[in-house]
């Protein structure tokens, strides 16, 4: 389970994923664009196809089912 | 790398491509697979046409494979847009999936429309900052919606796919049976919460994992 303080940062990130405003301005900062994409990468199974196949044994010894997707740039 | 509402014919082709080359890597391995996809990715900020052509090639493809597609929602105004183009494809392929955004006002309508075709309705609650007016914000209100919108496909046995990571909201559905028919999965993006989809998959119940790449 997450900790309040998780679930804090995490409804502020979805409030500023949903704010087009906002993210343009992240998307154009050099100091915040770095720390977003790396926070993002928690949710991105990788830059490649290869990175997002390789995921599928992980999942495969659970018996779950597999959805894969390309994630257009800046998504 | 590939943009999504891009206008440009041959970034399209790469983008459709790269999916051709995704489906065909997946279909080396033994496992139930879905590929999703924005149409705007693949062309249909050009026209309808060109997208529905690229669709059919890649829809023809997978369904070699035996692999699923899944058409993702876009902001609002691309709504009938997307829906046109599935609709008049869905008789055609029969592993065409369509995604439906629970937030949006329209989607009571859209989702009796879309209980009449057989393929699979990806169920969201949707992110796209909408127009004041045209939707329901993260509410009660909107897992009340969502709840109701999967009782009346699991109530028609139209197969779904519930995909939140809303504990709470996976507990309700739970409590009401909802997950246990045969036609419902549970969808969860890789790494937000394994530990709870491991678990409902434990308990038997229909699962799948999202998973992106990209840069």
């Amino acid at each position: 389970m997450y900790t309040d303080a998780e679930h804090r940062v995490s409804k502020a990130l979805k409030s500023i994923a949903r704010n087009e405003d906002i993210k343009e301005y992240i998307q154009n900062s050099n100091e915040l664009f770095p720390l977003f994409k790396k926070a993002a990468a928690r949710f991105i199974s990788g830059l490649s196809r290869t990175d997002g196949i390789e995921r599928i044994p992980c999942y495969q010894k659970w018996d779950i089912k597999y959805l894969s997707n390309v994630l257009p740039k800046h998504t | 790398m590939y943009c999504r509402n891009t206008r440009d014919e041959q970034e399209c082709i790469l983008a459709k491509n790269e999916f051709l080359d995704l489906i065909n890597e997946i279909s080396e391995i033994k496992m139930k697979s879905t590929v999703s996809f924005d149409l705007s990715h693949i062309g249909m900020s050009i026209s309808e046409a060109f997208a529905t052509k690229q669709l059919k090639e890649t829809a023809q493809l997978a369904k070699q494979h035996d692999i699923q597609l899944m058409i993702s929602m876009e902001e609002s105004e691309k709504t009938d847009q997307i829906l046109y183009i599935y609709k008049a494809l869905s008789p055609l392929y029969e592993n065409l999936g369509i995604t439906l955004q629970g937030h949006l006002l329209r989607s009571q309508s859209d989702l009796q429309d879309l209980l009449n075709y057989q393929e699979k309705i990806r169920l969201v609650k949707g992110a796209y900052q909408e127009k004041e007016g045209t939707y329901i914000p993260r509410s009660v209100e909107l897992d009340n919606r969502y709840l109701d919108f999967a009782t009346v496909s699991v109530e028609r046995n139209h197969p779904l796919s519930i995909a939140t990571h809303d504990e709470n909201l996976i507990f309700a559905l739970k409590e009401r049976g909802l997950l246990s028919d045969h036609f419902t999965e549970i969808e969860m993006l890789d790494g937000v919460r394994p530990d709870l989809l491991k678990s409902l998959r434990d308990e038997n119940l229909k699962t799948q994992v999202y998973v992106t790449h990209g840069k």
